[in-house]
């Protein structure tokens, strides 16, 4: 199930893909839903779909209200299939709803599906990251959202799918309840989760101004900056530079945690690094057991030395790469 | 007037648990009783959000009435009180008994919607997005469902448009929507910053904090209690996620010496093969 | 006031110590101006006290006394630092022109004598890495203040600190052995290691609990135990009358027993920490043990036999007590969320520690509390908890938040904290008891130091006229400022 109308459709693409090649276990996906607004190019939406076959949705407006009355029509066929979303917005809010509305099983930010004989299971992270729980679904349809740390999205989605089925949806009196509707399109992207070196902090950099500290040094050492949540949540940063289940997942070849404690869900955001090196003054933060490398020191004199140390050689690499 | 149903829950600060805590119990139960409690942040953030309603100018003397649903046993009800003395209109708590409500929004969200029909009657229903313990994320999405509302998701800010709506805020894939919302409608809070909750005095907490609670039990909603004994998605395993690296101390004398050796021996290599 | 101006100030520093060491930055010198005394403005960033000239770093203690020599010349108001964790304004510069001393890069262990048990270390040793140190080689301090994780040795012992586990290893003037420390003349004197001797005053306490206001504390030598966490022992009790559970505390102490933490929370305060297992109106009360394993539990044994006396005590799991005892203090990941909160909330809570006899720590806390409630505006909690026992009596830590209304941040601090802290300090001295238990006067309390000393106030203020003649120490520290 996937939705063209935001322009995370690539990622939600590749997530998908990488889900099924490495997450599940006896399923074979073989068509996609696909809503799209009404202009958008038919042949590089294809493209993209990870699966042979593809039924294509037009909208006027991407509303989640209005998709979901298709997706209730889709999965009330008495069909026993499972409907595999994305874990971002659109995704976690439609798994659950269609499940509902067509009396199957829902489930949010799934990590893996198995399949064996007539038996469907699912594992997910529960406890904020601390568990992991394993579920038998007893009821079709089965309508999952896939967790955004769950997989490693593929690079390449490979095929591109066939058309099966085209249509047009006109907004009905479904969003009556929502007047002068707009979408204000987020700042360009911060490209936390492509990027390959990232500088992290958290609550030990103790206040606003250290990490506007923190993120100068990151600047110099030539990493991208992110936040654990408590730093967002307190404005100390915007939530564009949010790290964990609630922001970007990253998967940089070096990532230092500086100031961080190291909660599971913080930690779900980074744990795809290479290289983890924490850095927090207090001996006993979680994070240093999750690290490579671990340095317990004040973050601010480290990295102060760090950025003076290695400017140079990092500013020479950056330009090679231009 | 514009009524709010607030269903919020209480969770125990998992953070504060050590390693040998996530044993398991033999019903599948990690045992988080010896752990302070606090409000679920998001829904913290929910009834936070419904008092500053409240706050701002000319939008502020707009009238709301509150009515706080939480399920939970009895050290939930000084977390209710604290809502009183925050003069908070209603106060309700229903008593799970012995049912374990972890993993089972379904059931969660058929009481709120069952609550919601014949006993508050809101316009709104303003509660987080999930909890920390089941880690669902279902219950408000859940909660539109069966009461057939629409539903807007990760709400991060609120202010009233008129007597009857609200102008609601919300992440979405890509960006933020912002629209005005007439009632009915559930509002699923996500990350929405600044929201902590604020502190009533003691002279509220004396002249508000009495305000009796009201103690319902599961049994009172047969629609969710009838949910119970036929999951789903049945649970069948939990176990503890370890992610542990070698996590080699870097020592030496200063913080300058120890730079120094993160850069030459752990950083520099790598660096250069970006 | 300062013979010289500012900049010869900064000059003269820098000809002693180089230029790397000493600060003039804008932000630090603004944020050195004050302590947590003043929360709300430092959470505010509203700085009302008067801005140091520098902040200096000592790497020496000969440096320390050419500093010292080169302020008393020019009279120019020292005031010594290291761990920045003071809260009763010991750290605001109170004059124009301060020289904020800072010692925390003295942060060298000189020696571990498991020998003789004891360890010498620099001023500017965290506590924290000490003890942790300590405790890998089977040792430790014993001292185990709620700041330890940021408080350091000189400061420790300036201020007369108290750790959580100082009903069996005592305050830090029972701790400090010997040691070495700085006056005003630049003279540096070094008090030697002994276990005891008879040979005049102990002039240690002319040091301890100096508060910056006699000399700089430049090295400590303190007392070394044996650490054996595996023998402690954990006990927890609900009850519902203070006046019950200082009958306890009494008991215990009356019969000779040593546990390691003795505490009462009333019900205010102590639903902050035990609201999950004590029910709303319930005091609680806790115990633990520790030391060779036989004493723990011999001690443990003898405790719940006097508790079991009060019908009116009930027990609870010691997991519970277990649990909080591995959170007890506070580091700099707190103090950050705490700030946020403040600012989000402008709720803030503060703390008051006094002592009594325990003929009158009821009173003291019983009407002290009645009045705040009454008298103070936007309260949102008064609470306490006894945690430092004595055979004669125990000492009462209040614990108060309030809602910040209508009140520009430079005018807090009057309406309420020190509105607060007027209250307390009265009752405290109706009641005949000691204003300050372990927090030191600092500024924010040596309006009542004359109330406080009644007739021996001569003799303070002689210690500081003869040591600090040009009065460069610490001013307005111990002795108020005259207006």
């Amino acid at each position: 199930m996937l939705n063209a109308c935001t322009n995370d459709y690539p990622d939600q693409c590749r997530l998908l893909a990488g889900f099924l090649e490495q997450r599940t276990n006896g399923i074979e996906a073989d068509t996609a839903v696909v809503f799209h607004r009404e202009e958008a190019d038919r042949e590089k939406l294809l493209c993209a779909v990870p699966v042979p076959k593809a039924v294509l949705i037009g909208l006027p407006q991407a509303r989640t209200e209005t998709m979901l009355n298709q997706l209730a029509e889709l999965g009330g066929s008495g069909e026993t299939a499972v409907y595999l979303f994305a874990g971002n917005c659109f995704g976690s809010e439609l798994a659950v709803r269609m499940g509902q509305r067509c009396g199957g099983t829902f489930m949010a930010a799934v990590d893996g599906l198995q399949c064996a004989g007539e038996e469907i299971t699912v594992t997910k992270s529960v406890y904020g990251g601390h568990m992991e729980a394993e579920y038998a679904l007893k009821k079709a349809p089965y309508c999952l959202s896939v967790s955004r740390s769950s997989a490693e999205p593929a690079k390449e989605t490979g095929r591109s799918a066939v058309a099966i089925e085209e249509r047009t949806v006109r907004e009905g009196p479904e969003n009556g309840f929502s007047e002068d509707y707009a979408f204000i399109p987020g700042k360009e992207e911060k490209n936390l989760e492509t990027a390959p070196f990232i500088l992290a902090a958290g609550w030990g950099a103790k206040s606003r101004e250290g990490v506007d500290a923190m993120a100068q040094a990151a600047e110099k050492i030539g990493a991208e900056f992110g936040v654990s949540r408590p730093v967002a949540m307190s404005a100390w940063a915007p939530m564009s530079s949010l790290i964990g289940v609630s922001g970007a997942m990253t998967k940089p070849e070096i990532c230092i945690a500086a100031g961080v404690s190291g909660a599971p869900a913080f930690y779900a955001g980074i744990e795809k690094s290479g290289f983890i090196v924490s850095v927090n003054s207090d001996p006993r933060a979680p994070i240093h057991r999750k690290s490579n490398v671990v340095i317990v020191d004040d973050w601010h004199k480290v990295l102060q030395h760090l950025s003076e140390i290695s400017e140079k050689p990092l500013k020479a690499t950056r330009k090679n790469e231009e | 007037m514009m009524k709010l149903l607030l269903p919020f829950s209480i969770t125990p600060d998992l953070e504060a648990l050590s390693e040998e805590d996530w044993a398991l119990q033999p019903d599948l139960k990690v045992d988080t009783s010896f752990t302070p409690l606090d409000w679920n942040s998001f829904d913290e953030s929910a009834l936070e959000m419904s008092l500053k309603l409240s706050d701002n100018g000319a939008a502020g003397s707009f009238c709301f009435y509150r009515c706080a649903l939480t399920v939970g046993g009895m050290p939930s009800d000084r977390f209710l009180k604290t809502l009183a003395a925050l003069k908070f209109d209603e106060l309700v708590r229903v008593d799970p008994g012995d049912a374990d409500l972890r993993f089972r929004p379904e059931v969660v969200a058929r009481l709120i919607a069952d609550f919601a029909q014949t006993q508050a009657h809101p316009d709104f229903i303003l509660m987080g997005r999930q909890t920390q313990v089941g880690d669902n994320a279902c219950t408000p999405l859940l909660t539109a469902e069966l009461l057939g509302w629409p539903c807007v998701t990760q709400v991060t800010a609120l202010e009233s448009a008129d007597e009857h709506r609200l102008r609601v805020t919300g992440a979405v894939d890509g960006g933020t929507s912002v629209q005005t919302v007439s009632a009915p409608c559930v509002l699923s809070i996500g990350d929405a910053p600044c929201t902590y909750l604020r502190v009533p005095t003691l002279k509220d907490k004396m002249a508000y904090g009495k305000k009796p609670i009201t103690l319902l039990k599961l049994s009172d909603f047969p629609g969710a209690e009838a949910l119970l004994s036929s999951p789903n998605a049945e649970l069948r395993s939990l176990a503890p996620i370890r992610k542990e690296r070698e996590g080699v101390l870097i020592e030496a004398d200063t913080p300058e010496e120890k730079a120094e050796i993160l850069y030459r021996d752990y950083l520099k290599g790598r660096l250069n093969r970006l | 006031m300062a013979l010289i101006e500012r900049q010869s100030i900064v000059e003269g520093l820098i000809r002693i110590l180089g230029k790397e060491n000493v600060i003039t930055d804008e932000q630090v010198l603004k944020e050195s101006s004050l302590d947590r005394y003043r929360k709300y403005e430092q959470v505010c960033e509203v700085y009302t006290q008067p801005i140091p000239a520098a902040v200096v770093y000592v790497h020496s203690t000969e440096e320390v006394a050419d500093v010292l020599k080169f302020a008393n010349e020019y009279q120019i108001n020292i005031v010594p630092r290291t761990g920045h964790s003071a809260i009763e304004g010991g750290l605001e510069t109170a004059l124009e022109n301060s020289i904020v001393v800072d010692g925390s890069q003295m942060n060298k262990v000189l020696k571990v004598d498991q020998y003789n048990m004891q360890v010498t270390c620099q001023c500017g040793v965290p506590l924290q890495d000490l003890d942790d140190m300590l405790r890998e080689q089977g040792y430790t301090t014993g001292h185990s203040p709620q700041s330890k994780p940021l408080a350091q040795m000189g400061g420790l012992v300036a201020t007369r600190s108290i750790g959580q586990f100082s009903t069996l290893y005592g305050g830090i003037e029972d701790m400090v052995v010997g040691l070495e420390a700085v006056f005003p003349n630049g003279k540096i004197c070094r008090i030697k290691n002994v276990p005891r001797r008879s040979v005049g005053p102990d002039i240690r306490n002319i040091i301890i609990g100096n508060e910056g206001a006699l000399c700089y504390i430049t090295e400590v030598t303190v007392k070394i135990f044996k650490y054996r966490p595996e023998n402690n022992q954990f006990m927890g009790y609900t009850l519902d009358n203070m006046k019950t559970g200082f009958e306890v505390l009494r008991e215990v102490m009356v019969e000779g027993y040593k546990p390691s933490i003795a505490r009462l929370y009333d019900p205010a305060d102590g639903a902050m920490s035990f609201s999950h297992f004590a029910a709303p109106g319930k005091c609680v009360l806790i115990f633990t043990t520790e030391g060779p394993a036989a004493i723990a539990e011999a001690t443990a044994a003898g405790i719940k036999e006097i508790v079991a006396r009060y019908d009116e005590c009930e027990a609870v799991d010691p997991k519970y007590i277990e649990k909080w005892f591995s959170h007890l203090n506070w580091g700099p990941e707190q103090i950050a969320q705490e700030r946020e909160e403040i600012r989000a909330t402008q709720n803030i809570g503060i703390t008051t520690e006094v002592s009594g006899c325990w003929d009158c720590i009821y009173e003291i806390y019983d009407t002290a509390r009645r009045r705040i409630m009454e008298e103070v505006p936007d309260i949102t909690l008064i609470g306490g908890h006894s945690s430092h026992s004595y055979i004669n009596g125990t000492n009462m830590y209040f614990v108060y938040y309030y809602n910040i209304v209508d009140c520009p941040p430079e005018e807090e601090i009057n309406k309420y904290h020190n509105l607060i802290n007027r209250i307390i300090c009265e009752q405290v001295v109706q009641y005949g008891g000691s204003i300050a238990h372990h927090h030191g006067l600092g500024k924010a309390r040596a309006h009542y130091v004359h109330e406080e000393y009644g007739s021996s106030f001569y003799m303070l203020d002689t210690l500081k006229k003869a040591f600090d003649p040009n009065g460069i120490m610490n001013m307005g520290t111990l002795i108020p400022l005259r207006k």
